[in-house]
């Protein structure tokens, strides 16, 4: 039964390969363009692109390709991020992995739930950063961050977020 | 549940803990990780490619503008024009301001070493612009070295150097304190920032006297202090002088002069006449 769930997930062997090599190109492409802050400044704030790309990864193929690409993923963010050294990686890692369980085990794996699995751990995301930005320097200095660039940040992530699952349930959305 | 006792779960809590190993130790050696330090010299030709396409993308979105925006771009300079004829009642005080400036400028950037770098990435998350240069602890960068721009503006300080690669807290970055002073009346002061100014791009200039000279307009320059930063580096000009809230003391609002979200090079001191003197 698992092996067929898996076969199911990723289109069998002979299109394995390809899915994989495209989730890879997504993840390097969504670290790149995060990284690079190729996609335009709203309100001063930028998606990151990498959580959606982990979680949906994660709901599509399970928990141990979100868990790798989680890992992938944290460490390009870590790479370019004044954050303590891994903290992306840890997170990202988790992420992967407890989604990728969710979908196996609690949730089906359609548009809908990797989207909001993907706005969740966006959320998640932008106020473990606005913790480690403002949290030293008082309450006052974390509500200005959290409202006024970091809520901004994850509206626009939530809305990216739907490319993503789009893309990675495209399948499920255009075929019947 | 299986999963606990499968070999997946192993090889993942494996990674995980290796991540925290690698993290602990980064922490207390105050440097990269080895697996940042290996990523950082493999991504850093990806990043650098990715930079120039950003770059380029920049420039080419510059040809598709509409009318409105040349128009709305036209009046936004007419009202620059305004406001600059209105200055030009003080041109004597500026002009005075300016010579003081000259002075303390030509005092040296010849006598630093410095390394040149392409901005190679940002921190999307992050609310005080900090960045990624393409040199690191294989160009004799360190942690706390200097950055600056082309023109010699105080940019920020190297917060964390990889092998290939190295990440600048800017001077909108809480965690940058360094020694300031007004380049007209001298009065000194220093960088103390707090997320509500960095998030609009003002730097905060704490310390000065409830009577103090500082105007809007000032120069604000590096004082040296602590040996961590060169004398003489322009930050910035005040905007605002106001009450700190906290004492007595005042505080200038400080617009960097550096463009710190479009910067695309930059210079890393490694080395100046006085670093690392108390």
């Amino acid at each position: 039964m698992s092996s067929a769930i898996t076969k199911k997930a990723t289109g069998g062997n002979r299109s394995g390969a390809a899915k994989i090599a495209g989730v890879a190109v997504m993840l390097l492409l969504s670290a790149l363009a995060q990284n690079t802050g190729f996609f335009p400044a709203v309100y001063s704030s930028r998606p990151l692109l990498m959580i959606p790309a982990v979680v949906c990864t994660a709901m599509t193929f399970y928990e141990g390709a979100g868990f790798a690409a989680g890992i992938f993923s944290g460490l390009m963010w870590d790479t370019v991020s004044p954050a303590p050294d891994g903290i992306f990686t840890l997170f990202l890692g988790v992420c992967g992995a407890v989604c990728g369980l969710l979908s196996r085990y609690r949730f089906r794996s359609t548009f809908l739930t990797s989207y909001l699995f993907s706005c969740a751990a966006s959320l998640v995301g932008c106020v473990l950063y606005c913790v480690f930005r403002s949290a030293p320097l008082g309450s006052a200095e974390f509500s200005t961050a959290f409202f006024a660039f970091y809520l901004p940040s994850f509206v626009y992530t939530a809305v990216v977020s739907v490319f993503y699952a789009a893309f990675l349930h495209r399948e499920k959305i255009y075929l019947p | 549940m299986k999963f606990f006792s499968s070999t997946g779960f192993k090889i993942m809590a494996a990674v995980l803990c290796a991540v925290l190993l690698g993290m602990a130790a980064a922490g207390l050696s105050g440097g990269d990780s080895y697996v940042g330090g290996l990523l950082s010299v493999v991504l850093s030709p990806f990043e650098k490619g990715a930079a120039y396409i950003a770059e380029f993308a920049d420039d080419l979105s510059l040809n598709f503008r509409s009318a409105s925006y040349y128009r709305e771009h036209n009046e936004e300079l007419e009202s620059q024009r305004d406001e600059l004829l209105r200055k030009t009642a003080d041109y004597d005080d500026i002009k005075n301001r300016l010579e003081a400036y000259e002075i303390y400028t030509e005092s040296g950037n010849d006598e630093f070493t410095k390394v040149y770098a392409q901005v190679t990435g940002r921190d999307s998350a992050d609310v005080c612009s900090s960045m990624t240069l393409g040199v690191g602890t294989a160009n004799g960068v360190s942690a706390g070295d200097p950055v600056i721009t082309e023109e010699g503006v105080f940019v920020g300080i190297v917060r964390r150097a990889g092998v290939a690669t190295c990440t600048v807290s800017t001077v909108l970055d809480p965690s940058v304190s360094i020694g300031t002073y007004d380049s007209y009346s001298l009065e000194a002061g220093f960088i103390d920032n707090g997320i509500s100014q960095s998030f609009y791009g003002f730097a905060v200039n704490a310390g000065l006297s409830s009577d103090t000279l500082i105007t809007p307009g000032s120069l604000i320059l590096t004082s040296g202090a602590g040996g961590v930063v060169p004398k003489g580096l322009i930050i910035g000009a005040v905007s605002e002088v106001r009450e700190s809230g906290e004492d007595v003391s005042l505080i200038a609002i400080v617009q960097p002069y550096a463009p710190l979200n479009n910067m695309k090079r930059a210079f890393v001191i490694t080395d100046f006449p006085g670093k690392g003197e108390k």
